[in-house]
């Protein structure tokens, strides 16, 4: 105990020679990190590396080190994107993606936890939670390959008898005379948040449910009992007892949901972008996507990434910062 | 609990049982009609009479896709990456989870090694730098490029970190007295006893893996060695199944492309169903990692 004491005192030296003490002491602990170690380093600490292109003028064939530095101080992609027309256009849409996403799924779960919750018949309780988490186990190529099918349109008029071109939704809308034509949904970019945010809303409602079950579920039963002998109604039940106690949970994946705004993953934009949507369709992660793997500029991409990676963790901070004052809860 | 019956009550029960009953509805519908139209005649799918139920039930499609082989074929690549990956993750994943779940007082350089694993949760070098990795230690067009560099996801490492933590020390320490070293102890009491962690843990790579289509697109360059969900992506979404079925070669699918859209519904679901047979058994795995994640994430 003294010596420890006396390492923390001693600083750099003292904790270097305090961590070699251990060491001596348990090598196998050390030596079982080491595989991890060098995943660490080679796979995210060597690219963290490699965001210096971003700063170049990339040469694939010289290599990214003794490519030239970039003009204007290295910052020329960076001072690129941000005077490109679309700059604002491709954040924005990031950003609506992002918030309509919390917009819908965030009440959505919600209720659904609540009203699993009101269920007393034990059965059907499972069926409805094994059923809504499904979609979950659905994997995003298969999401979008559903909706390619369904919303598929080549302008079949209504009342024809050959409806092979047309997806399932127009097969309906055509034959209850609701589109003069059939509409091609995937390549119209005003339907494509729509698109986006109710397959999402598919996908994840059920499994973002589960955590307000969880919660739900470890409430006294007795607050409810006093509350009915109170002459509460069930409703003023939900709402007094089962969502007042719900709050904490739900202030905390609020906030970090929305530290995680512009960190929208390409995955699935891209298997449902076409050029025609690219106005409401092309967020960051596509965008990084679509110049550096695309069209091979590969400098200006990693700059690009670069400027979105600064700003998540910028937010990410903000939002542990929010959640710290708010509920004394936060990630670190 | 003490019974409500009043009429506010029942307008709610009948408001949640509609509700959750059409929800079900709208998760499983979508689901059944790919079948439905997988095992309906053309002709029927073409008029519209397709929409719940098949019509003119026939199980041609599905004779068509095995004799051609491309998507048997696929489907064999993400058993073997899925497999392979579940394994190598599993061991770099608790071998690195077991000494983080100890006190720091035995594990040299915990703070530091703990830190420099948080930091890739929030800061990821992005897209560009990963692809020039790959390409630079030529991996390219491997399956190790699919699975090297996501042989750990820190978020499973937390839940696995968190399984070990909640077995209490004291059992190592007895361990100790009875003479057990370090690598026994590891090996024969941790190991053991975190069976079903391992196998959430594994669940959670293996689906990841199976489901994933965007590192095989970057990092795969012939077709032979696609998985599954990338082959989706090719037929479905960017409708070259005609190109597909000539590559296919001298089957009869070639000349009869009428059947185009049932091989796609066919195929689509032949993408989905593995993952619906086996869900009902590793559902409760999953809600408990989910449970761990999130109080400890």
């Amino acid at each position: 105990m003294a010596s420890k004491q006396k390492n923390e005192k001693k600083g750099i030296g003292g904790w270097w020679k305090g961590e070699m003490h251990k060491l001596s002491k348990s090598k196998f602990l050390m030596l079982l990190m080491i595989p991890g170690l060098i995943y660490f380093i080679i796979f995210h600490y060597i690219p963290i590396g490699g965001l210096i292109i971003a700063f170049k003028n990339y040469k694939p064939g010289i290599g990214m080190f003794a490519s030239p530095w970039a003009a204007d101080f290295g910052l020329r992609h960076f001072i690129r994107f941000l005077s490109i027309p679309d700059v604002w256009n491709y954040i924005w849409n990031t950003i609506a993606l992002s918030l309509l996403h919390i917009i819908w799924l965030f009440p959505a779960s919600i209720i659904l936890a609540l009203f699993i919750n009101e269920l007393r018949n034990v059965h059907f309780k499972k069926v409805v939670q094994t059923i809504s988490y499904l979609p979950h186990f659905v994997s995003v190529a298969a999401v979008a390959g559903m909706l390619t099918l369904f919303l598929t349109s080549q302008g079949t008029q209504a009342g024809s008898a050959d409806l092979s071109n047309e997806g399932l939704l127009n097969q309906l809308l055509l034959k209850m005379h609701v589109i003069p034509e059939g509409i091609s949904f995937l390549d119209k970019a005003q339907y494509f948040r729509t698109i986006y945010i109710a397959s999402d809303v598919w996908q994840s409602v059920g499994w973002s449910a589960i955590i307000y079950i969880a919660a739900l579920s470890g409430i006294d039963q007795e607050l409810y009992e006093a509350a009915t002998i109170d002459g509460a109604t069930r409703v003023q039940k939900m709402w007094h007892i089962s969502v007042q106690l719900l709050k904490p949970t739900i202030v905390i994946l609020l906030v970090m949901q929305v530290g995680k705004i512009m960190s929208l993953g390409s995955d699935k934009a891209l298997l449902l972008q076409r050029p025609v949507t690219y106005p409401k369709s092309q967020i960051l992660s596509t965008y990084v996507y679509n110049m550096g793997i695309g069209k091979g500029e590969f400098d200006y991409a990693a700059a690009v990434g670069l400027f979105n990676s600064i700003i998540n963790v910028l937010l990410v901070i903000l939002a542990n910062f929010v959640s710290r004052k708010l509920t004394e809860t936060s990630l670190w | 609990m003490v019974k409500d019956n009043s009429i506010s009550a029942k307008v709610l029960d009948v408001i949640i049982y509609i509700t959750l009953i059409f929800l079900m509805i709208v998760v499983l519908y979508p689901i059944i009609y790919i079948f439905s139209v997988s095992v309906s005649s053309q002709q029927a799918y073409e008029s519209g009479k397709v929409v719940f139920l098949p019509v003119d039930f026939n199980i041609e499609t599905y004779k068509i896709i095995f004799e051609a082989g491309t998507v048997p074929r696929s489907f064999l690549n993400s058993v073997l990456y899925t497999v392979v990956y579940v394994v190598i993750s599993l061991f770099f994943t608790t071998t690195m989870a077991y000494p983080l779940s100890r006190a720091k007082e035995r594990v040299p350089f915990k703070k530091l090694i703990s830190t420099i694993v948080v930091f890739t949760m929030f800061f990821h070098a992005g897209t560009i730098p990963n692809f020039i990795l790959v390409k630079n230690l030529g991996l390219m067009n491997s399956m190790w490029s699919l699975i090297l560099p996501i042989a750990i996801s820190t978020y499973n490492l937390v839940v696995m970190r968190s399984f070990f933590e909640s077995i209490p020390e004291s059992l190592e320490e007895a361990a100790f007295i009875d003479g057990a070293n370090e690598i026994q102890i590891f090996w024969k009491v941790m190991l053991p006893l975190s069976k079903a962690s391992l196998a959430t843990v594994g669940l959670f790579y293996g689906v990841a893996m199976w489901n994933s289509w965007f590192t095989a697109m970057l990092y795969l360059q012939s077709d032979t060695k696609y998985p599954l969900q990338l082959i989706i992506r090719h037929i479905v979404m960017q409708n070259q199944m005609q190109a597909e079925l000539a590559a296919m070669g001298d089957t009869a699918a070639a000349e009869n492309a009428t059947n185009t859209e049932s091989l796609k519904y066919a195929t689509l679901f032949l993408s989905i169903l593995p993952m619906l047979i086996v869900y009902p058994f590793i559902q409760k795995y999953f809600v408990k990692g989910v449970m761990v994640g999130s109080v400890k994430g």
